[in-house]
């Protein structure tokens, strides 16, 4: 099986980098998780509350990195931050044909674009669930619709997958 | 003339501020003069052995206690209602040289000898005022003002919190206030306080009333959970699911 996998990888160059660029998340993902990013989770604790401020939704911050709402006490984690996916990510957003400076620019704006979906996302999440809604459907499965959309778009990316529509000629109804 | 008598009284008293009382054996008179040399030394309450203490310094938490000592005249008044006990100690004859060491035997000659004296009475019975629960693990005990050896400040209280029957040390926040951390969440407790000086431990306290800690509250990490990433994966299949079927219909 294993020996197959190796035939089929030293074969195909395409296949090779892809199983490479997809191995690499896992560990840089974990990576981040080695670390307790206090300082970014102050600021998304910061942002959170601020963010529902404006939209006159009251939070209590406890601490720097939690906070209270509708008597629930919420702790925003490494995860909250999307640090640790943006850096697992950044296996599949490298390009080896950009110079390291014009990669970091990128890196740049690509992680400001992200973080700010992401705050928008806890901030609509915590309004939403301080109007009644329920955990699971204003931060769960918002959080995971976030996710996939972002996966998607690195596979289009690197040209993993594409939207072009569909010219070929039409299957005849039966 | 009796009233005469009694108005002549009232008026020297008031006048001559004559005390109509003297402090009783819990209440002692601080002695207050600035003339009245004092010495501070630490006592180590394992051992009893006294070091003279440096000036600014602190004497060690738990193992030693502040004790001061007065060559003055006024600890004389006090004899009569507390033990007291006295220092010698040796310093150079000249001014500037104001080292004091503590002796066994005599002086040296050109060292002169100063007898130094203290009270000793350890603390009264700590008394409680009341117990909260602040959180799930911290408890405030406010204890009722005590009355304090003037020359033997507290240098820590002993708290014993039942039924776990955990012993706390430590300085009180302020002078009545101590909080007790490490309880567990949704558990009654009491607890009972002892004092302790340079000149002993105070009796032990009567039982607190009861004190009953809150829940820990549950504290939901504001992360994807499981339910995103099932999502997320589920959102996934179905993409590529659809994709396959619409390639399979070209």
């Amino acid at each position: 099986m294993l020996d197959s996998v190796k035939e089929w990888l030293s074969k195909n160059s395409k296949a090779q980098e892809i199983a490479t660029r997809l191995l690499l998340v896992a560990p840089l993902f974990f990576l981040t998780h080695a670390f307790s990013w206090n300082l970014l989770r102050d600021w998304t604790t910061n942002l959170i509350i601020q963010g529902n401020a404006l939209l006159e939704t009251h939070l209590v911050r406890l601490s720097p990195t939690s906070f209270s709402v509708g008597g629930h006490f919420f702790q925003v984690a490494v995860a909250c931050t999307s640090i640790d996916a943006l850096i697992g990510s950044l296996s599949l957003v490298y390009d080896r044909r950009k110079s390291l400076l014009k990669f970091f620019g990128f890196f740049l704006v690509y992680s400001v674009i992200i973080q700010v979906i992401n705050l928008l996302r806890l901030i609509l999440g915590f309004f939403a669930f301080d109007h009644g809604v329920s955990w699971k459907i204003a931060h769960e499965i918002p959080s995971g619709g976030f996710l996939f959309i972002w996966f998607i778009w690195l596979l289009w990316y690197r040209g993993w997958v594409s939207f072009r529509l569909h010219t070929g000629k039409r299957r005849k109804e039966i | 003339m009796r009233r005469l008598m009694v108005s002549l009284f009232v008026i020297t008293v008031l006048a001559g501020n004559i005390p109509l009382a003297i402090a009783i054996e819990d209440e002692p008179v601080v002695a207050t003069s600035a003339e009245i040399q004092t010495l501070k030394t630490c006592t180590s309450l394992d051992s009893k052995k006294i070091r003279i203490l440096r000036e600014g310094s602190k004497c060690h938490l738990y193992t030693e206690s502040l004790a001061i000592w007065r060559n003055g005249p006024t600890s004389e008044d006090l004899t009569s209602k507390f033990p007291v006990t006295t220092l010698q100690t040796c310093t150079g004859k000249s001014p500037s040289i104001r080292s004091y060491i503590l002796i066994r035997d005599n002086c040296q000659k050109f060292q002169e000898a100063t007898s130094w004296h203290r009270w000793l009475k350890s603390p009264s019975t700590p008394e409680f005022e009341s117990v909260e629960a602040l959180n799930e693990t911290t408890g405030l005990i406010t204890l009722k003002p005590m009355t304090e050896n003037p020359d033997a400040p507290i240098t820590f209280l002993t708290v014993t919190s039942h039924p776990d029957e955990v012993v706390t040390r430590g300085l009180p926040t302020e002078i009545t206030k101590y909080y007790v951390t490490g309880l567990s969440q949704k558990k009654t407790y009491t607890f009972t306080v002892s004092a302790t000086n340079a000149d002993g431990e105070s009796p032990l306290s009567l039982e607190s009333k009861a004190l009953t800690t809150p829940a820990i509250p549950e504290v939901i990490p504001a992360g994807p959970g499981l339910l995103s990433f099932i999502t997320a994966f589920v959102l996934l299949f179905l993409f590529f699911a659809y994709r396959r079927f619409n390639s399979a219909l070209d």
